[in-house]
């Protein structure tokens, strides 16, 4: 039981939660006396994707080869974000671990820049960049950079004082100290930091797509809705909510597998950036 | 444990050493002035058009200059008021909504995993897929999407912050009620709530500024609402009006860090002892 528990409990308690929000929006709908063209359930989506009839066009391949390029255009946008925020970030915490000017001159800068509110830094990015996958990853760099940088800074100060004397006790260079401890000791909470971004980026494409293109799940959730095609837009939703806590559980399935015995347990620790 | 006078010199940067408060503001001062320059020379250089008016990115006393003045419209301080409204609202609720959780959580410790997954949920719920569920089952000229979006935003913070703060309790101190014929409600009462309240009173303050900026993202979505900073933003954004975008930007930061500073004050003002307690770790 005991050696069970650590690996089967999260995955129990993430399908329970799921299920129990899944059961009470079904109840919800079906209780209450809401429009039922307006407003799907579960079962409604599950139609949508694998029964034909019901919804248009009536074959459920047809809409599902549908959702594909959506899906692939919102994956794009999100990892070219997340990988661009990811690299900066990284190259920002070690700029900071390296030189004290440096950190303590853009640290606090960058706890007031991480406030500044995505949603209106949008349109300034779009004016600047144009349409196009650099404004997209832009904005999704943004929510996956402050994270980051906010997380890995503070997971290279954790590394512990004795260690740190103890590479210099054995002759060891500044490179040697980041390769070999500072690095290792900010795992942790580079996880923690891809926890917060990994799904704000996928957030952040589908804010990109709602509000300057028309490609993408941000995109057709504003199309679905002003087609009233409702079906497609409540799937849509699923579809995208699913994303975001696939990226989730896509990094903490990682953060198991890498961290598995060399640390501590995963703790909670996280550092919110980039409001999105 | 060695003593501090055998310590090895440290890399700079590795260790927290508290340096005094003058290093630390000046080093800041730089910090803040060089981004400034940075910021007048690419808005000089690079976005202003050859009639001499300004492109995408206006220079800092352009926007400066802007702030003043919308600060005498009374416009923006209705819109302001509009928005902080919807913020409120929504902050309430999360912070309702965490302190429910955290009730079940003291009386069924089980459910403590089932709350973390509730709240890492509502953090990754993408915006751009709850608001038009939201405008579509909320009647025209409603701000209910804000006030979800508000809640969205604060109920992560909150219920991680409720929870770190029931963990907080030790069990000694727990015994000692319950070894004295306390019950739990007195636990609760005595030791409990006194132990939560400075995690309680961080995840306070980071929501304050997470739920102003959800209620403006949320007015990216509404339909039929016309007051609101994000209304604001949008109409400058149409015609196309970058110096008043960057002051609404520069507007939103400013009453988003006001929130956090006025509950920072309230939490100084209740519970002294959590003064040192800052943002960040959760």
């Amino acid at each position: 039981m005991n050696r069970l528990r650590p690996r089967l409990v999260p995955i129990l308690t993430t399908l329970a939660t799921l299920v129990v929000l899944l059961v009470g929006w079904q109840l919800t709908v079906s209780m209450s006396h809401v429009s039922s063209y307006l407003t799907k359930t579960p079962l409604d989506v599950f139609d949508y994707l694998l029964v034909d009839g019901r919804f248009t066009p009536a074959a459920a391949a047809d809409r599902r080869a549908a959702l594909v390029p959506m899906i692939g255009v919102t994956l794009l946008h999100a990892s070219v974000g997340l990988a661009f925020g990811v690299s900066l970030g990284l190259v920002g915490s070690i700029a900071m671990s390296v030189s004290r000017g440096l950190r303590g001159t853009f640290l606090p800068i960058a706890l007031v820049l991480q406030t500044v509110p995505l949603i209106a830094i949008a349109p300034v990015i779009y004016a600047v960049f144009g349409a196009g996958i650099v404004t997209a990853a832009v904005i999704a760099g943004v929510v996956t950079f402050f994270p980051l940088l906010m997380n890995v800074t503070t997971g290279m100060a954790a590394a512990s004082a004795e260690t740190v004397d103890l590479v210099h006790a054995y002759g060891g260079g500044r490179v040697t100290l980041l390769w070999r401890v500072q690095l290792p000791s900010a795992l942790p909470y580079l996880f923690a930091g891809l926890k917060i971004a990994a799904p704000a980026t996928i957030s952040a494409a589908t804010l990109y797509e709602f509000l300057f293109s028309f490609e993408g799940l941000g995109a057709n959730l504003l199309t679905s809705k002003s087609y009233s095609d409702y079906g497609l837009l409540w799937t849509l939703v699923v579809v995208t909510i699913a994303l975001a806590l696939a990226a989730y559980g896509a990094v903490a399935l990682a953060e198991r597998l890498a961290l598995a015995g060399r640390f501590p347990p995963p703790s909670t620790v996280v550092r919110r950036g980039g409001a999105t | 444990m060695t003593a501090p006078s055998l310590r090895l010199r440290r890399a700079p940067g590795v260790v927290r050493i508290s340096r005094p408060v003058l290093t630390t503001t000046l080093t800041g001062l730089i910090g803040a002035i060089l981004i400034v320059v940075a910021w007048q020379l690419v808005a000089v250089t690079m976005f202003t058009r050859e009639n001499g008016t300004y492109g995408a990115v206006p220079p800092p006393g352009a926007v400066l200059a802007r702030v003043t003045q919308n600060l005498s419209d009374a416009g923006y301080w209705s819109g302001l008021a509009a928005t902080a409204g919807s913020a409120l609202t929504g902050y309430v609720i999360a912070v309702a909504i965490a302190l429910v959780l955290g009730v079940a959580v003291i009386l069924a410790p089980v459910l403590d995993a089932f709350a973390t997954q509730l709240g890492i949920i509502a953090a990754c719920i993408p915006v751009a897929a709850i608001s038009p569920i939201v405008v579509l089952l909320s009647p025209s000229g409603s701000r209910a999407v804000s006030v979800v979006l508000a809640v969205l935003a604060v109920v992560f913070p909150m219920i991680i912050g409720v929870l770190l703060g029931l963990r907080a309790t030790s069990p000694a101190q727990l015994d000692l009620v319950h070894a004295y014929g306390g019950t739990e409600l007195t636990a609760i009462r005595r030791v409990r709530l006194i132990s939560a309240l400075p995690a309680f009173l961080t995840a306070l303050k980071i929501g304050a500024p997470a739920a102003f900026l959800g209620a403006m993202t949320g007015e990216f979505f509404a339909v039929g609402v016309d007051a609101g900073v994000g209304r604001l933003l949008i109409s400058q954004q149409y015609v196309g009006d970058y110096t008043g975008m960057w002051a609404i930007a520069l507007l939103a930061t400013a009453v988003s860090a006001a929130g956090y500073a006025a509950l920072a004050v309230v939490a100084a003002a209740i519970a002294p002892w959590t003064r040192h307690v800052t943002g960040g770790r959760r």
